[in-house]
């Protein structure tokens, strides 16, 4: 991640949305130079997720999903944890 | 004399029993509504990378027996006492925000996605590993006609992830964006920034992945063994004369 913040150019910002806790590591060089941002974000309200849902349905945006039957959740969830599923995996009822 | 048997109705339910234990497919009793709740029939529910903090009990202060599942959609199946602004029948979703307290000094600012004491399905009660669960009204989210259950369940938290973090990052159109992985966020941050206007600039794993990342969206495609990341990125910049580059980033691959 420390490398990626090279790539920033000036006033840039690293949003960070992927959680883990994996520690990021930056010199303060990195972040002066180019005056440089690093900010995390989480999801947002209800009502955002309703833009969401209504940019979604406006523009095409839809996720690639693998589906599974809730009865085989330990299966979905082995396969979201390979990392190998394109893209998010869904329990289906 | 004939007896009455009483029909206990009951629901499949995927449920962890202790941290770090298998899921158990069990059946429970479909449970009730109270004041200011309503009950879903879950249609779809999307496997989150955050059900390990439930999973495996890294998120302190979980009570076991727990449903995981938090990118839930479905339909309104019962309502509590009070609740006068959903209907049954109705397309509902839950995500990650499943309820706040109201009373805290974030509330009070209306900053309600940083509440103290924000409620998480999944974690702070029973998600959507399940075939009916009871969540809080202000945590209901209306689904589209026409968008389908299982397309809707991951927008309610990789979905929202991206497209919050974009909409409020400050890029503007034309504006150069890197998204690192195309993974389960990287996939709809891609096509997000796309939508948005942005020059999107693609960093996965493997030359394989360079005909996805364009299809989702990307102008350029980065191999990231190959080369140096943050070079390519500032590469790109140049190339395009953007001087506010704002590399998104995610993490799940």
């Amino acid at each position: 991640m420390s490398e990626l913040l090279n790539g920033l150019g000036p006033n840039g910002k690293l949003i960070v949305v992927g959680a883990t806790f994996d520690p990021i590591e930056v010199t303060a060089i990195q972040l002066i130079s180019g005056s440089r941002t690093i900010q995390g974000w989480s999801t947002g309200t209800p009502a955002d997720s309703e833009d969401t849902l209504r940019f979604a349905e406006l523009t095409g945006v839809r996720p690639m999903i693998e589906t599974y039957p809730l009865e085989k959740a330990d299966e979905a969830y082995a396969r979201m944890m390979s990392g190998k599923a394109q893209f998010r995996v869904v329990l289906t009822m | 004399m004939a007896t009455t048997e009483i029909a206990v109705v009951t629901m499949k339910v995927a449920q962890v029993s202790s941290p770090g234990a298998d899921f158990e497919i069990i059946e429970r009793e479909i449970p009730e509504p109270g004041a200011g709740q309503a009950r879903i029939k879950v249609q779809a529910c999307g496997v989150c990378h955050s059900d390990v903090l439930t999973k495996e009990g890294s998120w302190p202060g979980i009570q076991y027996p727990r449903v995981p599942g938090h990118e839930v959609a479905g339909i309104i199946d019962e309502l509590g006492a009070g609740v006068s602004e959903w209907k049954k029948g109705q397309r509902v979703g839950v995500g990650w925000h499943g309820g706040r307290d109201g009373t805290c000094r974030e509330c009070r600012r209306g900053d309600f996605r940083n509440c103290r004491s924000l409620k998480i399905p999944g974690i702070s009660y029973d998600g959507g590993y399940q075939e009916y669960m009871v969540a809080p009204v202000e945590a209901l989210v209306a689904i589209p006609d026409s968008l389908s259950d299982a397309d809707a369940a991951p927008l309610l938290c990789a979905g929202i992830t991206t497209y919050n973090s974009l909409r409020h990052s400050g890029a503007l159109p034309g504006d150069l964006v890197a998204v690192q992985g195309i993974g389960g966020l990287g996939h709809l941050g891609i096509q997000f920034g796309q939508k948005f206007g942005y020059k999107v600039a693609a960093i996965g794993r493997g030359r394989e992945n360079a005909a996805l990342a364009k299809k989702l969206g990307a102008t350029v495609y980065i191999d990231s063994p190959s080369t140096k990341r943050g070079r390519g990125i500032a590469k790109t910049g140049r190339g395009t004369g953007n001087s506010s580059d704002s590399p998104e980033l995610e993490s799940d691959v």
